[in-house]
């Protein structure tokens, strides 16, 4: 299948690459072309299209959003080049740091990447902020090419303050963990507008801050990986960040709530934060649809009480019990009127032996 | 202290398929000729006959249901154990053709027979009858679970129980019977035609209902399709007959308890991170979840132009509402990929439903 891309004449130059942006003719959407200039970046660009097939092989019926996605590649000419998605700017390029909601969608969507990546087998391997984008509504991991299996050695070369802490056994092993710590530094980096440092500073920091950021990213930092939180773990905590504190309110004026809650992620410089901004907050916990349905939830309450106050209760057996005595009447018939001659056959003697005794009784 | 229900006291169970109430330790027992492959009543222990083969005998014995109209005899065969039990739980499938009801029994049906963590719910599960075991696991369960086929479309057909189990409920601290009736969902639409084999008169024996959203249907817009959405006529021709014949004066509530499930919710989820966090969970037990997992479907149906799917969680006196899908992936030249395919969340509604109906305790769900 034939690609059509309208690239741009601009090009820009790497010590890896040749890379050129364009658009899908088809649908627009913004994509990247990396061509190989050195033997490393020709490694670069098979690793990224097998990881890109690799993930259209889970055969999800949509490719997730928070991955970039391979669009085309010619691996046999001279110079391989492989052509992905790349939608939005480098979170590193972001003027100050982002909203606490940004931050926790950064976050998720960083995790859901990991998680899509550990479903085909693969560590991402280099989650840098220049290689998550952010398009205003969603994050998406790009740069495959460092991907490694899983288990395998981790292969990327890292500045040593964007490297995990090894293994016990002192092996960099690609894992999910591993994933998770870098996802966790990128967050930590712009959230606080700093540099990445190495695990013990990191820790040091967030205990000192005593703020969300460090609840959220409690544990990622961990220098032995197996003690680190896993994604799904996690995106646990970003939705308990998000929802909590509405959750626990039943009075939509508490919708503020929740924004006074996430903006402890920190104390972050807001420089391109409209103050205020509870009204997408309260939109997402306190929709009209939800109130719709809680109000929904206690009527159905009241109803199935009122069903099962003991007179509806009795009132309902009984109508019950006689909708089938109803039915079985043929059948019962016979019964019943085996039961009412029985009744006659053996009342009536007793009857007139009672009366005939206490007859007896009262005339003495 | 509980009395027995009316029907149970006098022994008559409603049969689902011609909704005559049968005396149940007088419905006839028969099995199938093995020669003729007839039907004929079923013969007491011989005296040569071991106590062993007679009860093996008896695994492939029916009770018979017969309906007489206009002089007409039609006879149905019903498990021989459906009404030994009590009350049975009969579930509905409701939702449009090809919504994806048959691969979401199959899967919660599979779920059903292999979750061992049904064990810590106090639920055990067992077959009630072999030959309707036998048919849906090689039929449905087989194809679709372990060959992962795409399962043909459900055509019309006479009314027939789908699957039926035995549920031992610590709880109720009884055996329950429960049958799943999943029809083509054309049929369900069928005007009342006097034809109890066709039409969805079995509707008025049913005490639980799943009713399926299709995504590609209810929420185009969501999967990048730009399409009108209209509702589910399935829903609405369900819930227009519960109304009229089990509708209750002065109340806008169905005395039913229903669940609705957002099914294939595989294509949602790479796009939509909401669906992905509960598609991801892994708390089937955790019934407690289930509100808070409700309220986020509701609001992704109605805030994603599916609000016309919503009508009968309006209607109904008990519902829940649930992300799932029965394959995990989408089908390729009528086979799933092996990668990435398997059930995502498919008991949770069943799990559900047992709450409202009292298999479970219903304070498990939290609300």
């Amino acid at each position: 299948m034939t690609v059509h891309i309208e690239f741009d004449p601009d090009r820009r130059f790497t010590d890896l690459f040749e890379l050129q942006w364009g658009r899908l003719a088809t649908s627009g959407e913004r994509v990247l072309r990396k061509t190989a200039r050195t033997a490393e970046a020709d490694r670069l660009v098979h690793a990224e299209v097998n990881a890109g097939n690799l993930l259209w092989g889970l055969a999800d019926t949509m490719y997730p959003l928070q991955l970039c996605r391979v669009v085309d590649h010619e691996l046999t000419s001279p110079r391989p080049q492989v052509t992905t998605t790349y939608r939005g700017v480098p979170v590193a390029g972001l003027p100050g740091a982002p909203m606490p909601e940004t931050l926790l969608t950064i976050f998720g969507d960083l995790l859901l990447a990991i998680q899509t990546l550990a479903k085909a087998g693969l560590t991402h391997g280099a989650i840098l902020p220049e290689f998550v984008l952010w398009d205003g509504s969603h994050a998406q991991l790009v740069s495959l090419g460092e991907a490694t299996a899983v288990g395998e050695p981790a292969r990327a070369a890292l500045e040593p303050l964007w490297q995990p802490p090894p293994g016990p056994d002192g092996l960099r092993l690609a894992t999910e963990a591993h994933d998770v710590y870098q996802a966790g530094m990128v967050v930590y980096c712009i959230a606080l507008q700093t540099g990445p440092a190495d695990a013990p500073a990191v820790r040091e920091e967030l205990a000192r801050g005593g703020s969300a950021l460090s609840v959220l990213l409690d544990g990622v930092f961990a220098d032995d990986p197996r003690e680190r939180p896993d994604a799904h773990q996690l995106l646990r905590r970003v939705e308990g960040a998000r929802y909590e504190p509405v959750w626990q309110s039943a009075d939509p004026s508490d919708a503020t709530t929740a924004t006074v809650h996430i903006s402890q992620l920190g104390s972050i410089p807001q420089q391109h934060s409209p103050p205020p901004a509870p009204a997408a907050r309260a939109a997402v916990a306190l929709s009209p649809a939800r109130d719709e349905f809680r109000r929904l939830v206690v009527a159905k309450r009241e109803y199935r009480a009122a069903r099962a106050a003991p007179q509806v209760l009795a009132w309902r057996y009984v109508r019950e019990l006689f909708d089938v005595l109803w039915y079985s009447r043929d059948e019962l018939s016979s019964r019943i009127a085996l039961g009412a001659g029985a009744l006659v056959v053996l009342g009536v003697p007793l009857a007139l032996v009672i009366l005939v005794v206490s007859h007896l009784g009262g005339a003495k | 202290m509980s009395l027995p229900s009316p029907s149970r006291l006098l022994g008559r169970v409603l049969c689902p398929i011609c909704l005559q109430w049968i005396h149940w330790s007088k419905a006839q027992r028969v099995e199938v000729d093995v020669e003729t492959q007839q039907h004929r009543p079923f013969r007491p222990r011989g005296a040569d006959e071991t106590k062993e083969a007679f009860a093996e005998r008896r695994l492939g014995a029916q009770r018979s249901c017969t309906l007489m109209r206009d002089g007409m005899a039609t006879t149905h065969y019903l498990p021989d154990r459906y009404g030994d039990y009590g009350d049975p739980i009969v579930i509905g499938l409701v939702g449009h053709r090809a919504a994806g009801k048959t691969l979401l029994l199959a899967a919660m049906v599979e779920a059903l027979r292999s979750n061992l963590e049904l064990a810590d719910l106090g639920l055990r599960v067992e077959r009630l009858d072999e030959a309707i075991e036998h048919n849906y696991m090689t039929r449905f369960v087989e194809p679709f679970c372990q060959r992962r086929e795409q399962l043909p479309l459900t055509q019309i057909s006479p009314i027939a129980f789908s699957y039926v189990a035995k549920v031992y409920s610590a709880h109720a601290r009884r055996d329950f019977a429960v049958a799943f009736f999943d029809v083509a969902g054309e049929q369900l639409r069928r005007r009342h035609s006097g034809d109890r084999f066709l039409d969805t008169s079995f509707l008025s024996a049913v005490n639980a209902l799943i009713f399926v959203v299709d995504p590609e249907k209810a929420l185009p817009s969501v999967l990048g399709e730009p399409a009108t959405v209209y509702g589910d006529p399935a829903f609405n021709a369900v819930t227009d007959r519960l109304v009229e014949v089990r509708g209750e004066p002065g109340t806008q509530f169905l005395p039913i308890p229903a669940a609705m499930v957002v099914a294939k919710s595989d294509l949602l989820a790479p796009r939509r991170p909401e669906v992905a966090r509960w598609l991801s969970r892994d708390d089937t037990r955790r019934l407690q979840t289930v509100a808070e997992e409700s309220e986020d479907v509701y609001e992704f149906l109605a805030t994603n132009g599916a609000e016309r799917f919503l009508p009968p969680v309006n209607r109904v006196s008990d519902v829940s509402l649930h992300f799932a899908s029965a394959a995990g992936v989408a089908p390729v030249d009528g086979h799933f990929p092996a990668e990435g395919f398997g059930p995502r969340r498919v008991l949770r509604p069943l799990l559900s439903l047992f709450a409202m109906t009292g298999v479970l305790d219903r304070s498990l769900l939290g609300n």
